[in-house]
């Protein structure tokens, strides 16, 4: 859940060899936006990428 | 999941089939049980020579097509990796002397054909016990060689598989007429009754005492005898011109019970193979695209990546002379599965201009794998390019049409323009890329003589085929044959009386708006 009042935060998420820096109110919007952007990346994995659990997600800060 | 008992698989490979078969299951593919037979080139060069039926009616076709594959195979010039045949249970054969990552990758890519076979709607009219089928019709045609001598029965046979093609594909799902039962002599009266009470003039409703003025007698009968005159002139024979030729010739040609009986197995063959010349791009390219899933994701080990990618590149590479289905159907694939993946598809999206608003195009609901199972559920490889073949994939793959140029003489490449590209893709899959054919006249010029008409769409008929074939079906039905064909943007009548042929040519053509030459 996240609110309208969040601050927008930069954050780090690597997956596995792949990292994106994605601008997002807290960790877990972060963690969905890379999905997104790695689904993006390598559509023939797109299923695996969505099934892919939370914890394979390490996600900094990156301010 | 285990293998079945009666295959002939070493433990290693038993072990593998169950593996990827639990792959593939996974995956929620759904197949009839299959059987894989473990054997050597030899064997597989022969059961392949006769399209992958190990018992089948003899003929020398089979001796000559292993010839061709044994030397292809001994000179390395060619080699079947793999073969599977639609039937329940499925059959399927690997090579002995492949490698172990290549009976991993022909296992995966079989269970894609397997379930192809049982899932696609072109394929439910299919005999799912051709195997047996095929042995049966084999001793059938035995028996006749033994008992009116095997060259009469070959050349009967011969003159047969000349119009094998000859078939209307769509009629297993379209009732294209009553069927009715020749034994049923109840039925066949009271049908009679309803046709004459049909025929009957129309009467208006009347008391006794009126009714010889308001239906006059004289009236009544000046109609029927109209209706009687009408229906002899429309009645011809056939009653509407007739794709399948082999069930007209099987109905109406004067065939003794041995040769009737050769004729309709060699139709329901051709029934049987029609189905996968109709889908090779989409049978392929499913095959592919699973093999191609199960391996990268689950089936290789670091040691087999190398074989596993050399073996995958070389079935799907393209030449710029000639299409490859397998390329052409796993791209397909998985662009529709990308394009609904991502939402990329209906109204908004094709009514979008901006190239980059499109390439980016997102709204990721994951639509994509079952998008594709119903893909290939329902189509054929028509449908399949026809609606899904877009100007996007046809840029990103560099489709060109090419054709040969005869001032340079070259073949050279024509166009990149998407509709002609599409179009030229389209015509080469109607009707299987055969000539559309029919019987329009059984009884033409009142002398029992048959009259078909090749339907031009722009290419001509080769003529030596057009004579051969024409006197292969003099052969059948024991009287000249004429086909109406289009020569040189001419109307032509090919006859063959029995002894010559003879070439009539009429009125120049006007081709129809798209048609080109």
């Amino acid at each position: 859940m996240t609110s309208d009042n969040c601050p927008l935060l930069t954050y780090r998420v690597r997956v596995g060899h792949h990292e994106f820096r994605v601008i997002a109110r807290d960790a877990a919007e972060a963690v969905e936006l890379t999905r997104r952007l790695l689904a993006r990346e390598l559509p023939r994995l797109y299923d695996v990428i969505h099934n892919l659990s939370k914890t394979r997600f390490e996600v900094e800060n990156a301010a | 999941m285990t293998a079945l008992p009666n295959s002939n698989l070493p433990p290693k490979l038993q072990k593998m089939q169950v593996e990827i078969e639990g792959y593939a299951r996974g995956y929620g593919l759904d197949f009839y049980p299959t059987i894989f037979e473990h054997i050597d080139a030899d064997d597989l060069n022969a059961i392949a020579a006769k399209g992958g039926f190990p018992v089948r009616y003899p003929h020398w076709r089979w001796g000559m097509d292993y010839e061709r594959l044994a030397k292809g195979y001994h000179h390395g010039l060619q080699k079947i990796y793999e073969m599977v045949i639609n039937n329940d249970p499925c059959y399927a054969y690997l090579m002995k002397s492949n490698d172990v990552i290549d009976q991993k990758l022909v296992m995966a890519h079989v269970y894609g054909h397997c379930d192809f076979f049982k899932n696609n709607y072109w394929f439910s009219k299919t005999s799912r016990k051709m195997m047996d089928e095929m042995a049966n019709q084999g001793n059938r045609v035995r028996r006749y060689m033994d008992e009116v001598g095997v060259e009469e029965v070959e050349e009967f046979i011969d003159a047969c598989l000349s119009i094998e093609d000859l078939i209307d594909v769509h009629s297993p799902f379209i009732r294209r007429r009553e069927e009715v039962n020749r034994y049923d002599f109840q039925d066949a009266e009271k049908r009679k009754e309803e046709v004459d009470e049909r025929n009957r003039p129309p009467r208006f409703q009347s008391k006794d005492y009126m009714d010889r003025f308001i239906n006059p007698p004289a009236r009544l009968a000046a109609i029927a005898e109209e209706r009687d005159a009408a229906r002899c002139e429309a009645k011809s024979f056939p009653e509407r011109p007739e794709r399948d030729v082999m069930l007209f010739i099987l109905e109406h040609a004067p065939l003794n019970s041995w040769q009737a009986d050769v004729l309709s197995i060699v139709r329901n063959e051709a029934y049987y193979f029609a189905p996968q010349a109709q889908t090779k791009i989409m049978n392929e390219g499913w095959a592919s695209y699973w093999h191609s899933t199960i391996m990268t994701r689950q089936g290789l080990t670091p040691g087999d990546v190398i074989n596993y990618c050399d073996h995958h590149s070389g079935t799907l590479a393209s030449s710029p002379t000639q299409l490859n289905p397998y390329k052409l159907g796993i791209e397909l694939f998985r662009d529709i599965e990308d394009r609904w993946n991502r939402g990329a598809f209906g109204k908004e999206f094709d009514e979008c201009d901006d190239y980059v608003r499109r390439r980016d195009w997102n709204t990721d609901i994951g639509l994509g794998r079952e998008k594709i199972f119903e893909v290939r559920k329902i189509h054929n490889d028509l449908t399949f390019i026809d609606e899904f073949l877009t100007l996007d994939f046809v840029r990103e793959h560099k489709l060109f049409k090419f054709g040969y140029n005869e001032s340079t003489e070259y073949y050279e490449i024509e166009t990149r323009e998407f509709p002609r590209v599409k179009q030229q893709l389209l015509a080469s899959l109607t009707n299987r890329g055969q000539p559309q054919i029919t019987i329009c006249d059984g009884n033409y010029k009142n002398r029992g003589e048959l009259f078909l008409k090749h339907t031009y769409t722009g290419v001509e008929l080769q003529v030596d085929y057009a004579r051969d074939t024409l006197a292969n079906l003099h052969r059948l039905w024991n009287r000249p044959v004429h086909l109406k064909t289009v020569l040189e943007e001419t109307e032509a009548v090919f006859s063959f009386d029995g002894t010559q042929h003879d070439i009539e040519k009429g009125e120049p053509i006007e081709l129809a708006e798209g048609v080109s030459i």
